[in-house]
């Protein structure tokens, strides 16, 4: 097998490559106005202290869409790191090594976000 | 009969340095770099969860200069990338090919990431009061 890089891991098919390209537009596309909404957001908490912070992610609205926005987030960097490790990493076994650990680190990183979201915003609701 | 040695993409020493190549992977160098930056931000989010003890651990991460340091960096990574993936995403629909509209475009880039960060920090000196 010597199939070329196609940018979901060596030796993938091209239907996948195609699936590949598409989530990377299709979550840059939905960063758009949740990274400006999160940006402005995290910036007017410059000063805040845990309990505004806190205040602010246990209201629906922003649990909801922060949830989205971290889900998205680390999707977006899972397929752009892929597409990198293709890049420069030819030696299959290292290959699938790394892009296995991306794809770990990235669904950990949304468990460990979403948990945060949720504790705090089932805290906020008890209050 | 594969020739393991052969020069293999994207090899960036062979090329003199363009607007257009040096642009294409500063998109990907600040794409990597906004990686560190999301995992910044979940352990912001956990530290908020976890409570008052651990969330001023992170703030005080922010506030000292290298936190800001790494904050300024991230924006304009954050506002580089953004900009810059417009821009990707208007070569998918077909449109900006050409060498002097690629060649506008990036540098509307540059000064759109540059005049964000500006704006962003000049937003967050006013919320902290460094600015009225």
């Amino acid at each position: 097998m010597n199939a070329p890089n196609n940018g979901t891991g060596q030796n993938e098919t091209a239907e996948s490559a195609v699936s590949h390209w598409w989530r990377q537009r299709l979550t840059a596309i939905f960063l758009v106005p949740l990274v400006l909404w999160f940006t402005a957001s995290f910036v007017s908490l410059s000063n805040a202290g845990i309990s505004m912070v806190r205040e602010w992610i246990a209201s629906p609205g922003t649990a909801l869409f922060l949830a989205i926005f971290m889900a998205v987030l680390f999707r977006h960097i899972q397929l752009g790191l892929e597409v990198v490790v293709d890049d420069y990493v030819h030696t299959r076994g290292c290959n699938r090594s790394t892009i296995m650990l991306i794809r770990l680190a990235c669904g950990l990183g949304i468990v460990v976000a979403w948990l945060s979201i949720l504790c705090i915003y089932f805290d906020g609701q008890a209050r | 009969m594969t020739n393991k040695n052969r020069p293999l993409s994207p090899h960036l020493q062979v090329y003199q340095p363009q607007i257009t190549s040096v642009l294409s992977i500063l998109h990907r160098i600040t794409g990597v770099a906004l990686t560190v930056g999301a995992l910044l931000l979940v352990w912001w989010l956990a530290a908020a969860a976890a409570g008052p003890e651990t969330f001023e651990i992170a703030r005080a991460f922010w506030v000292s200069w290298f936190g800001q340091m790494l904050l300024l960096g991230l924006t304009f990574a954050l506002f580089y990338h953004l900009c810059s993936g417009i821009r990707h995403l208007a070569w998918d629909l077909g449109y900006g090919f050409d060498l002097g509209t690629a060649t506008l475009t990036g540098w509307l880039v540059i000064a759109g990431a540059g005049a964000l960060t500006l704006a962003t920090w000049l937003y967050a000196c006013s919320v902290t009061g460094i600015l009225p």
